[in-house]
C-alpha cells in the first residue's frame, strides 16, 4: 500500500506525471466513450499516428510540438475525406492508406534529422515522466476545452451514436457533428500524446472508455466511470513503473487494458453460473 | 534503376485490378505519376565520389572516421556513413548507405552493438567479399551496469569476464583508440595495398599527448567533484580513464534507446542531490524533457555535451579537449 503513496509524497516529478495523466485520463473518458460506442478506433488510432510527421516537422523547425501534431492531424482527416469522396474506395482504405503513409512520412522525417531535437522513440512512446507545469497548464486550458465542448454537443453525440437517422430527423447535422467529433479525437491526441507517446495515446483513450462500457449502459455514467477508471490506472501504473522499475508510459497503458480484461473476466462470471439451470 | 521498376510494376498491378484505373484519363494520370516517380528515383542515384581512383574506407561513425582520417592521409578516401549530428544508437541506412558499403574497400566499424541498425547491411557487404575491421574486437571493453541499481561498488577494474552487454563508447578513451588504430594500420595496409609510412607513429603520439593533456585537465577538478550524470551511461572509459565516477544517468542504459522508468527518474534525482552533482550532461538522443524533470527536481543544470559525434572542425583531439572543457568548467565553479 505505500507502495502506491510514498513514490508520490518527495518527488515532483512524480507528481506532475500523475496531474498530467489524469489530465488526459478525464479527456480521453469523454472522447473514447463515443469513440466505442460508435465503432470510430480505427480513424482515432490511425490519427494517433498520423501526427507522427507533423510532430517530427515541428520539432527540426523548432516549432512547438502540439502546433505539429494538430497539422498533421488536420492532413489526415483531410486526405481521409479527400479518398472517400473522390475515389471508390472504402473509408477503411482510405484510412489505411494515410495511416501508413504519415507514419513512414514521419520515420523518413526523423531519420534525417539531428538528434539532439528528438528522436523516433520518444514520440512513439512518450515522455510523461518529463511533462512541466508549463506543460500542465496548457493541457488544462485545451482539457476543459475539449470536455466542455463534449458537455454541451453531448446529446447529438449520443444520438449519433444510437440512431444516426433519428438525430437527422431531429434537426442535428449528422455529418457536421461526425466532423466535429473527429476533430475533437484529434484534440485529444494532440494533448495526450506528449505523456504516453502516439504508439500508446489510443490505449489510453479506449481502454478506460471499453471498460466502463462493460459494466454500465448510460452515456454519463460510461464517461464517468472511464475517467475514474483511466485515472486509477494512471496512479497504478506510475506506482508500477517506480515500484517495478518499468518504462513509465508503457506501465499506464498496461495497467489500462489489464483493468479491461479483468472486468470482462469478472462480467463473465455471474452469466457461468446462470448458463447450466 | 530498381526503385522505379518496382514503382512501374506496382502501377501496372493497380491498373489491372482496379477498373477504376482502366479509363483513358486515368491511364494518363497514372502514365504521368510513374514518370515523376522514375524522374525522382533517378535523381538520388547520381554516384558521388570514386572519381579519385584511390581505394576507399567507409567509417560508420564520426569520431572513428576522424581517427581513420589522420592515418591515411592522401592515400585513400575516407566515408563516414552515420551523419555527424545522428544518434548512432538510433541509425537505420538507407538503401544507397547499402551501396557504400558494397562498394567499399574496407569498412571500420564501432561494433558492440553501437551502430544496431547498420549490422544487416554490415554483414551482407562482407557475404559479398568487402573486408571489415571491427575497433571493438581490438580494445578490452567494459560491461555495463547489469541494472543500474547496483551502485556504491564501481565495477570497473576487472576487464574481460563477462556480464551484462559490452560498452561500446570505446572512442571516448585516446588510450584504447591508440590501441585499436595500431592494429588498423597495418589491415589498411595490406587490405589497400597503401603505404601509410610515419602517420601510425605520428598518429600515436598525438594521441598519447592528447592523453597526457586530457590528464592534467582532469586534475584541475577537486576529485570530490569528479562526479558525472549522463544522458546514457556512455562516460565509462572516459570516467576510468580520467577519474570520473558515473553517478548517474537520465536513462541508466549502455544505448539512447531505452525507456525511462519512475524508479530509475527518481533514483537519479536522489542521486544528485545526495552527491550535490551541479550538471546533466544531455547528449545525443537524451529525451530532453525528462532531463529538464531531473534538473528542475534536482537543482542541476541540463548542459549539452557532445560525446557520439566531432567538433565543427571535424577534429578527433578537438572534440576531446572540447569534451573534458565542458565537463570540467561545469564541475569545477558547481556543487
Ligand atoms: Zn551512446
Amino acid at each position: 500500500m505505500t507502495d502506491l503513496v510514498v513514490p508520490f509524497l518527495d518527488s515532483p516529478f512524480m507528481q506532475r506525471a500523475l496531474v498530467a495523466g489524469c489530465l488526459v485520463a478525464i479527456v480521453a473518458a469523454a472522447i473514447g466513450t463515443f469513440v466505442v460506442l460508435r465503432g470510430l478506433s480505427f480513424i482515432g488510432d490511425a490519427l494517433a499516428h498520423g501526427v507522427l510527421p507533423g510532430v517530427a516537422s515541428a520539432m527540426i523547425l523548432g516549432l512547438p510540438s502540439l502546433l505539429g501534431a494538430a497539422a498533421g492531424a488536420a492532413v489526415m482527416v483531410a486526405g481521409v475525406s479527400l479518398v472517400t469522396r473522390r475515389s471508390r474506395l472504402s473509408g477503411d482504405t482510405a484510412i489505411g492508406l494515410l495511416f501508413a503513409g504519415m507514419l513512414a512520412l514521419g520515420v523518413v522525417v526523423i531519420s534525417r534529422s539531428g538528434s539532439f531535437s528528438g528522436d523516433l522513440t520518444r514520440i512513439l512512446f512518450g515522455d510523461v515522466l518529463g511533462v512541466s507545469w508549463g506543460d500542465i497548464r496548457l493541457q488544462g486550458a485545451v482539457a476543459t476545452v475539449v470536455v466542455g465542448l463534449t458537455a454541451v454537443c453531448v446529446r447529438p453525440f449520443m444520438l449519433l451514436s444510437v440512431d444516426p437517422d433519428g438525430a437527422e430527423a431531429m434537426g442535428f447535422s449528422a455529418s457536421r457533428y461526425h466532423a466535429l467529433m473527429l476533430a475533437l479525437i484529434a484534440v485529444t491526441v494532440v494533448l495526450s500524446f506528449q505523456s504516453v507517446g502516439t504508439m500508446l495515446v489510443f490505449g489510453m483513450i479506449v481502454a478506460p472508455a471499453a471498460s466502463a462500457a462493460l459494466v454500465v449502459h448510460r452515456i454519463g455514467s460510461m464517461i464517468a466511470l472511464a475517467g475514474v477508471l483511466g485515472c486509477l490506472s494512471v496512479w497504478w501504473g506510475l506506482a508500477a513503473s517506480y515500484r517495478y522499475d518499468l518504462a513509465a508510459g508503457a506501465s499506464i497503458v498496461l495497467v489500462q487494458v489489464l483493468v479491461f480484461f479483468v472486468i470482462l473476466v469478472a462480467t463473465m462470471l455471474p452469466r457461468r453460473r446462470v448458463a447450466p439451470r | 534503376m530498381g526503385v522505379a521498376n518496382q514503382a512501374g510494376q506496382m502501377i501496372m498491378i493497380l491498373v489491372m485490378r482496379y477498373p477504376a484505373f482502366r479509363t483513358p484519363a486515368r491511364l494518363v494520370a497514372v502514365a504521368v505519376a510513374a514518370a515523376l516517380l522514375t524522374v525522382l528515383a533517378a535523381c538520388g542515384g547520381d554516384d558521388g565520389g570514386a572519381a579519385t581512383g584511390r581505394p576507399t574506407v567507409v567509417v560508420t561513425t564520426s569520431p572513428l572516421g576522424a581517427l581513420v582520417r589522420d592515418l591515411v592521409g592522401d592515400t585513400a578516401d575516407v566515408e563516414v556513413l552515420i551523419p555527424n549530428d545522428l544518434d548512432p544508437h538510433d541509425f537505420q541506412p538507407s538503401v544507397k548507405d547499402a551501396e557504400r558499403l558494397a562498394r567499399a574497400d574496407l569498412i571500420v566499424s564501432n561494433g558492440a552493438e553501437l551502430e544496431t541498425g547498420l549490422e544487416g547491411a554490415i554483414a551482407q557487404a562482407r557475404r559479398d567479399g568487402v573486408p571489415t575491421f571491427v575497433m571493438a574486437a581490438h580494445v578490452p571493453l567494459r560491461s555495463g551496469p547489469e541494472s543500474g541499481h547496483d551502485g556504491e561498488e564501481g565495477h570497473d577494474g576487472e576487464e574481460g569476464h563477462e556480464h551484462g552487454a559490452s560498452d561500446p563508447h570505446i572512442w571516448l578513451d585516446p588510450v584504447l583508440m591508440a590501441r585499436g588504430m595500431a592494429a588498423l594500420a597495418p589491415v589498411i595496409e595490406a587490405k589497400l595495398s597503401v603505404d601509410l609510412r610515419d602517420r601510425p607513429a605520428q598518429q600515436r603520439a598525438r594521441l598519447a599527448e592528447l592523453n597526457a593533456r586530457l590528464q592534467k585537465a582532469a586534475a584541475q577538478i577537486p576529485a570530490a567533484r569528479r562526479k558525472l550524470v549522463t544522458g546514457h551511461d556512455s562516460l565509462g572509459y572516459f570516467a576510468r580513464r580520467y577519474g570520473f565516477e558515473v553517478v548517474g544517468a537520465v536513462i541508466p542504459s549502455l544505448s539512447s534507446q531505452a525507456e525511462p522508468s519512475a524508479a530509475q527518474v527518481g533514483g537519479v534525482v536522489a542521486t544528485i542531490r545526495r552527491e550535490k552533482v551541479p550538471a546533466i550532461f544531455s547528449e545525443t538522443g537524451t529525451p530532453r524533457a525528462v532531463a529538464e524533470a531531473i534538473s528542475s527536481d534536482s537543482g542541476a543544470k541540463v548542459v549539452d555535451l557532445t560525446t557520439h559525434s566531432v567538433a565543427d572542425d571535424g577534429s578527433y583531439y578537438t572534440t576531446m579537449e572540447n569534451l573534458m572543457t565542458t565537463i570540467a568548467d561545469n564541475l569545477r565553479d558547481g556543487g
